[in-house]
């Protein structure tokens, strides 16, 4: 229940904090936290309006692509040890519905007609090339520790904490990695400024321009939710099995993790656009890293 | 097996003829025969052994099937079929000379491919080996022009790959004294390496793949679709039946291993940076050809360290991939005829917007580009999964070798798998989305209706294997049994497809409330694109193909080979400017266009023997003459 509600109510929290505290460190009051809530409740009750171009699939991609996060949100455990669903190798699902949801957004860029959106689809699909190989990586030095099965019991076995110090960096290079893959996916700086106003230069926003109405909250609440659920696996390898209070650990990683990315957001420049695919790689290194280091321990050479 | 046979072997009368519908018919009848016989014989009701009775020394030939064969024989039964019904079509859409040729090598090639799984004895199995090839080498060349040159690079290879088989099978009756295929067990290295590297070139793994890429392109799309998705399987059969009844060695199996994530990686970087549907799809067969390479590889080292789960996930993985790719490769090769007869070309920087001229055939190429992206509702999902899953199972290992191996497996799979979701939403996105670049594809016309009957069955076959796989999962069951493998983790395995049909379903659920929703009360009003305020947007100014990859093409420069021609504008008032970009391909180029030209180079050297003067010949016929009498009496 808990999951389904967060999983609803949650998401549109983080990019209206992220943009309170952008606000905040540039030194002006900044919008309410509820502001991307009252956005999407406008957006989702206005008309559309459609390119001529567009042919069925503009019309039916963010449907798809929002059933497809969802489906994999059910996964992710939040808050607590279990996730609303699991079994055994469940996390591959989730890893390939989420790349659905972005091929499917990458077809309707391509169906506007636009080169603008033809642009951000192909750097936007450029980073699944690198983010799926960190993402099985980063599950499978968890896996090498803790054992094979299911998303949320993978990284409720894994604990930061104890004497490991093994594990500790292992966990602080996975965190890491999630991190960045984190600012990846949602589109944040420094690989795309979500406040930029020159097409030439999005990668998200420019796939969506030709979007408006239901069909933009639906992209919106998409994106917001793709946020939650990489925020939702840091929180895990972070929260320790015996936590008393999962739920408000949870929650306050979360808040951090937003609070952190408008920080960074309000103090570093975006990369320039050939350089960001560069970075991209950072999350495979780690992870290769955090693995080998798991493996050189398990053979003795640590 | 008879019967079936029979009416196969009759089809070839009507085809002569130019009946093509009578040919169709007779060849769905006989597939339907010879399909239930395979059912029966991999679900073990019934054992059909023949033997033909051949005088002289080679003796009895037995024709048998197994589980292996049956399966693949299963493929074959019902792909082909479809193939033809849909060649049929486009005969009849696009007429040609030289129709009824066409058909009965089409009709050799199944009968060939048929003949393959039952074969039990090595000559026969060499016989119908080569006849595969030659009568697949004159269903290439239907239009007898662009293609002639593509089919005879594709003859050759096939006949050095046939020179591989046949030492390799002579020195197996060397060791063994027995032309019967059942003395494959336990086999010496050297005939064991030959053979694999015969077979290795009809499946198409790199660096023997160089064919493919040349061949499909101009091949009718029913020829290119039933070569793609079954005839290269005949490749996988050849190399299962080696591999499924020898011990190799660790090192042998990380090589295999080796080539088979080589050759994905090699499929799909070239299939992502091609612009024509049909190359880009070629690429894309021996990415999955590497993929299944992969599972079987991952089979064989879980066999090697003890790790039945590891070898029962791996091996279904790779027979279910042998299955669905037969579905999705042959639906979008069936397609790209469509989107060929519709809009004149294949290449996607002349075509776009075809969605709203051909829907249906859009909406079947969406769902072959899920399958061959591996995007979950099309099938490729399904088997990647299983293959996924045996690596998961592999890296906690206690032994090393066998989690190294996973987990370099594992990523490479991964970034193949984002890789090739990039070249198909490039394939898909610039052929039926956007706007049309030339006027062809502006007013594209659907395809015959009897063309799109083989694409609808396909379509639902993927999805319907897509949504659930635990019913393909009883496919090859019995073939898991027969090897011997692990059925617990299958029957794990099954469980864990039905919980994701579940999921698949919610999946639909959700994505058909929230369409409803917004067909029924959201208003919608048809605008231009935006543009930027520029007023006179036309279609050239839409991502471009060559755009679409470039970004990934920065990293991927070493392993693409660019020629680029550029002609800069250099004076002031520049009078011609141009650019062209071709990407081809560095195997070929490096290697094998050298090495035919050496061959060339040589035979070149004789060429002044043919001088038409008879008595230089005699000259030469004396020469020979002295020579061999030298030769014979020098070793008495």
């Amino acid at each position: 229940m808990i999951n389904i509600l967060t999983i609803l109510l949650l998401p549109l929290f983080l990019p209206g904090l992220i943009s309170r505290v952008k606000a905040i460190m540039v030194g002006r009051k900044g919008q309410s936290l509820f502001q991307q809530y009252f956005h999407f409740f406008k957006l989702i009750r206005k008309d559309e309006v459609i390119s001529t171009s567009a042919s069925f699939f503009t019309r039916a991609a963010p449907s798809l692509a929002l059933a497809g996060t969802l489906v994999a949100a059910l996964f992710v455990p939040i808050g607590g040890k279990t996730a609303l669903f699991s079994f055994k190798g469940d996390f591959i699902l989730v890893l390939y519905l989420l790349a659905m949801t972005k091929g499917v957004m990458v077809f309707a860029a391509l169906d506007a007609g636009s080169s603008f959106e033809g642009m951000g689809a192909s750097r936007e699909i450029s980073f699944t090339a690198f983010l799926e190989p960190a993402f099985v990586l980063i599950l499978a030095s968890l896996i090498y520790s803790s054992g094979f099965s299911s998303l949320s019991s993978i990284l409720g076995n894994y604990s930061l904490g104890g004497n490991d110090l093994l594990a500790l960096i292992v966990g602080i290079f996975m965190i890491l990695a999630l991190y960045i893959m984190l600012l990846v996916e949602s589109c944040r700086v420094p690989f795309d400024d979500p406040a930029t106003h020159l097409e030439l230069t999005m990668i998200h926003e420019v796939m969506v321009l030709d979007y408006s109405g239901f069909s933009l909250g639906l992209i919106h609440y998409t994106a917001a939710l793709k946020m939650l659920i990489y925020a939702a696996l840091i929180a895990q390898i972070i929260i320790p099995a015996s936590c008393t209070f999962p739920l408000i650990a949870f929650l306050l990683i979360t808040l951090g993790i937003g609070i952190i990315t408008g920080i960074m957001e309000s103090l570093i420049a975006r990369l320039r656009m050939n350089r960001n695919l560069e970075l991209v790689l950072v999350p495979v290194s780690i992870s290769v890293l955090a693995l080998a280091a798991l493996i050189a321990k398990s053979i003795g050479a640590w | 097996m008879i019967v079936g046979f029979i009416l196969l072997i009759l089809a070839l009368i009507p085809a002569l003829l130019k009946r093509k519908e009578t040919f169709a018919i007779l060849w769905a009848a006989g597939s339907a025969l010879l399909g239930y016989e395979y059912l029966t014989q991999l679900f073990g009701r019934s054992q059909s052994v023949y033997q033909l009775l051949i005088p002289a020394k080679y003796g009895e030939v037995l024709l048998a099937l197994n589980p292996l064969s049956a399966f693949f024989g299963l493929i074959f039964a019902f792909g082909l079929p479809l193939g033809i019904i849909h060649g049929v079509g486009y005969l009849r859409k696009d007429p040609q000379k030289g129709t009824a040729s066409h058909l009965f090598w089409l009709g050799m090639l199944g009968l060939s491919m048929h003949g393959l799984l039952w074969a039990r004895h090595s000559i026969m199995f060499l016989l119908l080996w080569e006849i595969m090839g030659i009568s697949s080498f004159f269903a290439i060349i239907l239009d007898r022009k662009e293609s002639l040159k593509a089919a005879i690079t594709y003859i050759i290879t096939m006949q050095i790959g046939g020179a591989f088989l046949m030492a390799g099978f002579g020195l197996l009756y060397y060791h063994s004294g027995s032309f019967n295929l059942a003395m494959m067990h336990n086999m010496p290295r050297l005939p064991l390496y030959l053979l694999m590297i015969g077979f290795a070139f009809k499946a198409g793994f790199v660096p023997l793949s160089s064919w493919l890429p040349i061949a499909h392109p101009v091949a009718p799309a029913h020829v290119s679709g039933i070569m793609s998705a079954m005839m290269i399987k005949t490749g996988l059969y050849g190399i299962l039946m080696l591999v499924l009844s020898n011990v190799f060695s660790l090192t042998e199996i990380a090589i295999f291993a080796l080539i088979s994530v080589i050759s994905a990686f090699w499929g799909v970087i070239h299939a992502m940076s091609s612009s024509h549907i049909k190359r880009a799809l070629a690429y894309s067969s021996i990415e999955n050809i590497g993929v299944i390479g992969m599972g079987i590889s991952l089979g064989l080292l879980g066999a090697y360290s003890g790790n039945t789960q590891l070898a029962t996930l791996a091996f279904a993985g790779a027979f279910l991939h042998i299955l669905f790719h037969s579905f999705f490769k042959a639906l979008l090769f069936y397609l790209s005829g469509n989107v060929l007869l519709g809009a004149k070309s294949l290449e996607m920087d002349s075509l776009g917007s075809l969605a709203k001229r051909m829907p249906s055939t859009a909406i079947y190429f969406l769902i072959g580009t899920f399958a061959i992206a591996t995007l979950p509702i099309g099938n490729g999902f399904i088997s990647e999964f299983s293959i996924y899953f045996s690596m998961l199972s592999g890296i906690n290992s206690p032994h090393l070798s066998t989690s190294l191996i996973s987990v370099f497996m594992l990523a490479s799979l991964a970034f193949i798998g984002a890789l090739a979701l990039i070249a198909f939403a490039k394939v898909f996105g610039l052929t039926f989305l956007g706007n049309a670049r030339s006027h062809e594809a502006a007013t594209a016309e659907k395809a015959p209706r009897l063309m799109r009957i083989p694409q609808l069955v396909l379509s639902f076959a993927i999805l319907f294997t897509g949504f659930f796989g635990g019913i393909s999962l009883r496919f090859i069951r019995p073939l898991l049994r027969w090897l011997g493998l692990d059925m617990r983790s299958f029957s794990m395995l099954h469980e864990i497809y039905g919980k994701i049909s579940y999921m698949l379903i919610l999946l639909v659920i959700i994505f058909g409330f929230l369409y409803l929703i917004r067909r029924k009360l959201i208003k919608e009003e048809i605008n231009p694109t935006w543009g930027c305020a520029y007023q006179k947007p036309n279609p050239r100014m839409q991502y471009t193909s060559l755009a679409f990859s470039n970004p990934l093409g920065y990293f991927l420069k070493p392993f693409i080979l660019i020629r680029q021609k550029d002609d800069k504008p250099d004076e002031l008032f520049p009078k011609k400017v141009s650019y062209i970009q071709k990407i081809l391909d560095p195997i070929n180029e490096y290697i094998i266009k050298p090495i035919s030209r050496a061959i060339y180079w040589f035979f070149s050297l004789f060429e002044r023997l043919e001088s038409g003067m008879i008595n230089a010949y005699i000259a030469l016929g004396l020469l020979f003459l002295i020579l061999m009498i030298i030769y014979v009496l020098g070793f008495k």
